[in-house]
């Protein structure tokens, strides 16, 4: 078991998986502080043109807007105030860019209401969490996902699979020496990345939970992957199933669950699931309920024994 | 005659044909989810506290959810995933309730609408001009996704001809052929 072990880590490093772990980890980090933690916006931009002439205002007004249709034209014509707004969004958005605007030129410092504040975390440290638990999931279904599907189609084009067959290794180990291996990848990945973006001490109050996460969600995707490599022909034929699986099952998970768009619809994804629970780790909104877990560790042992009576077909089959 | 044999070649892959399927059905998608997709602000009120005059005021402005008491509102402004301002009247003031990491112009709304409603600011007070340039806000942004895509999807399908051609050996010929390094890639992603 640990010679396979051995083995398999020397496998990824031949892979250069380390490399791109690496690489990951520094362009995700550079991703979010310097791009993804300022996307706040604060206002629109109010422009007021250094024109008289009504006719030179608007027209200056619009090249203005072209540039930058969320910006508000204002100008003031014999003490009344003229705005011009792109309509380019809803109704509702429309209505509140005017009463922005009607807002503006109050110029009021009050306020008539208190604003409580009932969560503990700024909107920078909400966006470095919620892109970390986009990161760990996209790491784990992707790049965890194609790594494990290319050392299993490295081993069956080259005959290893079933050599297996004749040695007297049993088959569990082979898949729990891979599951192994890449819940350790992972596990680095997830630590090194944490620390990276919240801290030491932010980071390793998280791991615990994060790790149970990273090592369910990883063993899914390395038995998804050994079916998937038995299924298919050749590795292409499998990158044409993993693209559907990546653009069509996860990407409307990260957009409805990181973004005000919302569609009911979602709950039928099975993906769904799977980041929402990694989510709820990093910013501790909700806790996953035990039931979650017990589900997640009987579709692991449905996948091993899938996997299991795959291996005996492929043996058969040669 | 080289081009349709090339043509001929590429539709051969299953993923050439997802590719360039993908983006035409997502723009369709697009086309017929657009007009309802447009991510409004949201405003929380609490049944019993807010008139129904207030409300019909506000949602003028934001997609106003009705919540049955105040602990269901504040569960749900704690939900990071949507940017939900709460309001809540007590003894004739109102009060905002907000997570505290949402964007800045999510506060500044929460005190304009605020401000309507306690009659300090009209919509009357501007004359607005409408100026369209034909554009939707959301269908920007989702051309954008659609573009991405379909680039995406290509350099994958070429990244995967080197691949194959690697495997096969033919970037080994390509070594004893009078061929440069710059033609052999031009060529590949002229394809």
């Amino acid at each position: 078991m640990i010679l396979l072990i051995i083995k398999d880590i020397k496998l990824l490093f031949e892979g250069k998986l380390h490399i791109v772990l690496v690489i990951s980890i520094i362009v995700y980090t550079l991703y979010i502080n310097l791009f993804y933690v300022n996307t706040d916006i604060e206002s629109f931009e109010v422009y007021i043109p250094n024109k008289i002439e009504v006719e030179d205002i608007e027209e200056d007004i619009i090249v203005k807007l072209t540039e930058n249709s969320d910006a508000i034209g204002l100008y003031n014509i014999n003490g009344q105030y003229y705005s011009i707004i792109t309509e380019n969004t809803s109704l509702k958005n429309y209505n509140l860019k005017k009463l922005y605007i009607n807002d503006y030129i109050k110029q009021m410092d009050f306020n008539d209401s208190r604003i409580d504040v009932l969560g503990s975390k700024t909107f920078k440290e909400t966006k470095v969490l919620e892109m970390l638990s986009v990161i760990v999931f996209f790491e784990i279904t992707t790049v965890t996902f194609l790594s494990i599907a290319a050392l299993f189609f490295k081993e069956k084009n080259l005959g290893v699979l079933k050599v297996h067959g004749i040695l007297p290794i049993k088959n569990k180990y082979i898949l729990l020496s891979k599951m192994i291996v890449f819940i350790g990848f992972e596990l680095i990945f997830v630590m090194i990345i944490g620390i990276m973006n919240l801290g030491f001490r932010q980071s390793f109050t998280s791991l615990p939970k994060i790790s149970i996460e990273v090592i369910l969600l990883s063993s899914i995707m390395v038995l998804l992957a050994f079916i998937f490599v038995v299924l298919f022909k050749d590795f292409k034929d499998f990158v044409f199933a993993y693209l559907i699986l990546i653009i069509g099952m996860t990407s409307p998970v990260f957009l409805i669950v990181n973004t005000p768009f919302k569609w009911s619809g979602i709950k039928y994804f099975f993906t769904y699931y799977l980041y929402i629970s990694i989510r709820n780790v990093y910013l501790q909104e909700y806790s996953t309920s035990m039931t979650f877990y017990v589900i997640f560790l009987i579709t692991i042992f449905l996948l091993f024994i899938i996997c299991l009576s795959l291996f005996n077909k492929l043996y058969e089959d040669s | 005659m080289r081009m349709f044999l090339s043509f001929k070649m590429m539709l051969k892959e299953k993923i050439v044909i997802i590719s360039l399927l993908l983006p035409i059905a997502l723009a369709l998608g697009a086309k017929i989810y657009l007009p309802y997709s447009v991510v409004e602000t949201k405003i929380g009120v609490v049944n019993e506290l807010v008139d129904v005059e207030t409300i019909n005021d506000l949602s003028r402005f934001a997609d106003v959810e009705l919540f049955d008491n105040v602990d269901l509102l504040k569960a749900k402004i704690l939900d990071s995933s949507d940017e939900l301002i709460g309001l809540v009247k007590e003894g004739g003031n109102y009060r905002i309730l907000l997570q505290g990491n949402e964007k800045t112009i999510t506060k500044k709304y929460a005190e304009i609408l605020i401000k309507f409603i306690n009659g300090r600011i009209s919509l009357d007070d501007v004359i607005v001009l409408e100026y369209s340039d034909g554009k939707f806000n959301i269908a920007t942004f989702l051309n954008v996704i659609i573009l991405m895509i379909a680039l995406f999807m290509g350099s994958v399908i070429n990244a995967f001809n080197i691949v194959a051609e690697k495997e096969n050996g033919v970037i080994k010929i390509n070594d004893i052929l009078p061929i440069s390094s710059t033609k052999y890639l031009s060529v590949t992603f002229h394809k």
